[in-house]
């Protein structure tokens, strides 16, 4: 299956008369934006601009995505949202380069994190380093969490495909191809290893769960997906009331850095053998068969040698990572796996992970969770006027633990803090 | 001009060898011995304002006498930093210097820094609470050592921040710290399988130490007469959370009154816990704490007693040395009890 993704770089956002691209400047109409957006969940939505080195601190993310377009096709990306459950993952996709949509909300029931686009705070996130447009809705008087954040998710979704049409009559600054084959038809003798990916997705009750083809993944067995899927918007994080920390944003998700590694390295020194998504079920006797069939499937299905791994979740899901690690190792395949560390502020603790097997010799550290940084005292705040884990006065300067920073620790590994003995 | 006092043994303090080594601590102004190669070191950063001198068999022999001691005398001196030894592959002297340090840190406040070899005892003892700068295993690293020493000590003072074990030259505290790596935690995840698959040599970023460390108790062996307590780190406390105890990251942990066949919990307890779903306990708090069961088994003389108080704390992201606190203080308590064996609940 072939896809394009065409990146068009935007250096900056402002707010203009019409919305469109201009020598690399994203302008956005703010009022069409305003009533496009306007859904009985919101009494109010305001929509503001931020840009790396302003002193501004966003509070209450909730998520993060980007800009997408499919082009010239019958159907759109984010397929069971906007549009109704379509075939994606071929063609072309437009992609805006270096800006970002963030979801911001605050009602009781949700948590949400914090970007820091300027001081000592914003060196953690990468979306400190994107040009930012926050959508920040005021929740209407009678509307549950559940409708709430269903509404705030379109509304950003509807906002990256609205965006996106700007790149339609422009030529792009870079262009990558996915073609896409498992290999498996291959008669001849592999002579690059097959490696694969599983991905495990945290779904333990609503408002903490991911979406394929907006499709909840509560009940999910594991299923063999593309990554074409991935980066026409199959999977989106319905992650609402999870720490910052523990749960991948959509963005890190439509640029899935481990399948997008896979995909430039396939036929180079490896075969990309196939993408495993599953759940990561609440009870252990689940975990453990769920183990089982993931492990089966990566052997007897897809042929796989190797695979990289990774959870979606706190100590808990650590027991998820290590027994399909221990199944798929007892089956000949050999593992990589991507871990957070979960220790005290100051890094005691003696044991940073919180779940361990013999057979996970080859793990990637995301870094302690927990540890302490500084983040500076900032000029304005965007995304509401409260946090509880910043105190009276949201802008002040603080020493917060590093979890609270939206995309400082990503479980698929898009980040480079880690985690070292000293 | 940093002012250091430098603490040596009765042999580097040059009053005698062995026969020496049970004198108590005195203080001279000034450096000496080794204090001079220091001095020399600090190239006019710093003074060695006074040396205290003590007998390696009078530390260790009487440390809490000792060490109160060698605090009155640094105390007088006021330094800004204290370095002791270093001690190469002496012992009692690498164990005298490591209690110096982490006395003087914790009591005084003040920075301190020593030096040992890898097989000095004192080096597993103490390489957690202080820093330790890895020397050779004789005189012979002297300088070396007490350059780095000095340079670390420079560091220490001025509150600059501490760079890894490897620039330094101290030896791993057990303490894990957040760095940049050069690239991405992705690309380093699928460079390490394909080293994994291709045969060659790699190390894991992170693992835990496998294997028990505590011994277990002896098992009971007559359960009739045996009482037994409840413990659990579900997070049930009484209605309201008297006790303030945490939903995550706890710190504390609560006692309370068990509930009788009469009464019931419903409604007396919640269950605070943030890491997990808490309406089945909230529905009926004996399917956390099973005191219906146990109290039918105490009524049937399977065992002789259920303690009238049960232990509660929260376990969700909880660090491991308050977890080691709350469990140390909890087992107090149960022995004050007349618990002999205990039920601990998870969840």
């Amino acid at each position: 299956m072939e896809l394009q993704l065409s990146y068009f770089y935007i250096d900056n956002i402002k707010f203009g008369e019409k919305t469109k691209i201009e020598d690399g400047i994203l302008f956005l109409n703010k009022m069409e934006l305003k009533s496009y957006l306007s859904d009985f969940s919101f009494s109010d939505i305001e929509i503001e601009i931020t840009r790396p080195g302003e002193m501004t601190r966003i509070i209450n993310v909730l998520d993060i995505i980007d800009s997408r377009k499919k082009v010239n096709v019958g159907h759109e990306v984010f397929p069971g949202w906007i549009d109704k459950f379509n075939t994606v993952g071929s063609g072309k996709t437009n992609i805006l380069s270096n800006i970002s949509i963030i979801e911001t909300g605050f009602m009781e029931g949700l948590f949400g994190g914090i970007i820091d686009m300027g001081g000592m705070g914003s060196v953690y996130s990468p979306y400190s380093r994107t040009h930012n447009i926050v959508l920040a809705p005021t929740p209407s008087k009678k509307v549950s969490p559940f409708q709430f954040v269903k509404s705030l998710k379109l509304a950003a979704l509807k906002t990256s495909i609205y965006l996106g049409k700007t790149t339609l009559s422009l030529s792009p600054n870079e262009i990558f191809f996915v073609n896409y084959n498992l290999g498996l038809d291959n008669k001849k003798k592999a002579k690059l290893p097959r490696v694969g990916y599983i991905w495990h997705v945290l779904s333990h009750y609503s408002l903490r769960e991911i979406y394929y083809y907006g499709v909840s993944s509560k009940d999910f067995s594991p299923l063999l997906i593309t990554p074409n899927e991935i980066f026409d918007g199959a999977v989106i994080s319905g992650h609402y009331d999870h720490s910052p920390a523990l749960k991948n944003y959509t963005y890190s998700i439509l640029n899935h850095p481990i399948v997008m590694e896979l995909c430039r390295r396939d036929g180079k020194d490896l075969k990309f053998g196939g993408i495993i998504l599953a759940n990561e079920p609440p009870e252990v006797e689940d975990k453990k068969g769920n183990a089982i069939r993931i492990a089966q499937m990566a052997k007897s299905i897809l042929n796989l040698e190797g695979v990289v791994i990774t959870k979606e979740g706190g100590g808990h899901t650590d027991f998820d990572l290590m027994e399909t690690c221990k199944k798929c190792e007892s089956l000949g395949i050999k593992t990589a796996l991507l871990d957070i560390e979960m220790l005290d502020p100051d890094g005691n603790g003696e044991y940073p992970l919180v779940d361990f097997t013999r057979e996970a010799d080859a793990i990637v550290s995301l870094g302690n969770v927990e540890e302490g940084v500084s983040i500076s005292k900032m000029e304005k705040i965007i995304g509401g006027n409260h946090m509880k884990e910043l105190g009276e006065d949201p802008r002040s300067e603080n020493k917060i633990p590093i979890w609270l920073i939206s995309g400082a620790i990503s479980e698929i590994g898009m980040s480079k803090i880690k985690g070292e003995w000293f | 001009m940093l002012r250091i006092v430098h603490y040596l043994n009765q042999f580097f303090g040059q009053i005698g060898g062995e026969e020496k080594a049970s004198i108590p601590p005195e203080m001279k102004d000034g450096p000496i011995g080794p204090g001079f190669i220091l001095q020399e070191e600090l190239k006019g950063r710093g003074k060695v304002v006074a040396t205290i001198i003590c007998g390696d068999d009078y530390f260790c022999n009487n440390m809490e006498k000792a060490i109160e001691e060698v605090l009155l005398l640094i105390q007088s001196k006021n330094p800004e930093v204290l370095i002791a030894g270093p001690a190469f592959n002496s012992g009692r002297y690498g164990i005298a210097c490591g209690e110096v340090c982490r006395r003087v840190n914790k009591e005084l406040g003040i920075p301190c820094i020593t030096g040992m070899y890898k097989e000095n005892p004192g080096v597993e003892i103490y390489r957690k609470s202080i820093y330790i700068i890895e020397t050779l295993s004789s005189v012979i690293g002297m300088k070396d050592s007490l350059s780095k020493m000095v340079e670390f000590a420079i560091k220490l003072s001025e509150g600059k921040p501490i760079g890894s074990p490897e620039e330094e030259g101290y030896f791993k505290r057990g303490v894990r710290k957040n760095v940049f790596s050069e690239r991405l935690a992705s690309e380093r995840a699928i460079d390490i399988l394909m080293a994994k698959l291709s045969g060659v040599q790699f190390s894991t970023e992170v693992s835990n130490s496998v294997g028990m460390k505590s011994k277990p108790a002896p098992p009971i062996g007559d359960l009739s007469n045996a009482q037994i307590a409840l413990v659990t780190e579900g997070g049930l406390v009484p209605k309201g959370n008297p006790d303030r105890i945490e939903g995550a990251r706890c710190t504390k942990f609560g006692r309370y009154p068990i509930w009788g066949k009469e009464g019931s919990p419903i409604g007396q307890f919640e269950c605070i816990h943030r890491g997990f779903n808490v309406s089945f306990v909230n529905e009926d708090p004996n399917r956390l704490l099973p005191i219906d069961v146990l109290l039918d088994m105490e009524a049937n003389g399977m065992i002789r007693r259920l303690s009238p108080f049960f232990y509660s704390t929260c376990g969700c992201g909880t660090f491991i040395n308050e977890a080691k606190r709350i469990g140390r203080e909890i087992t107090k308590n149960l022995k004050k009890d007349g618990t002999d064996a205990v039920i601990l609940v998870a969840t």
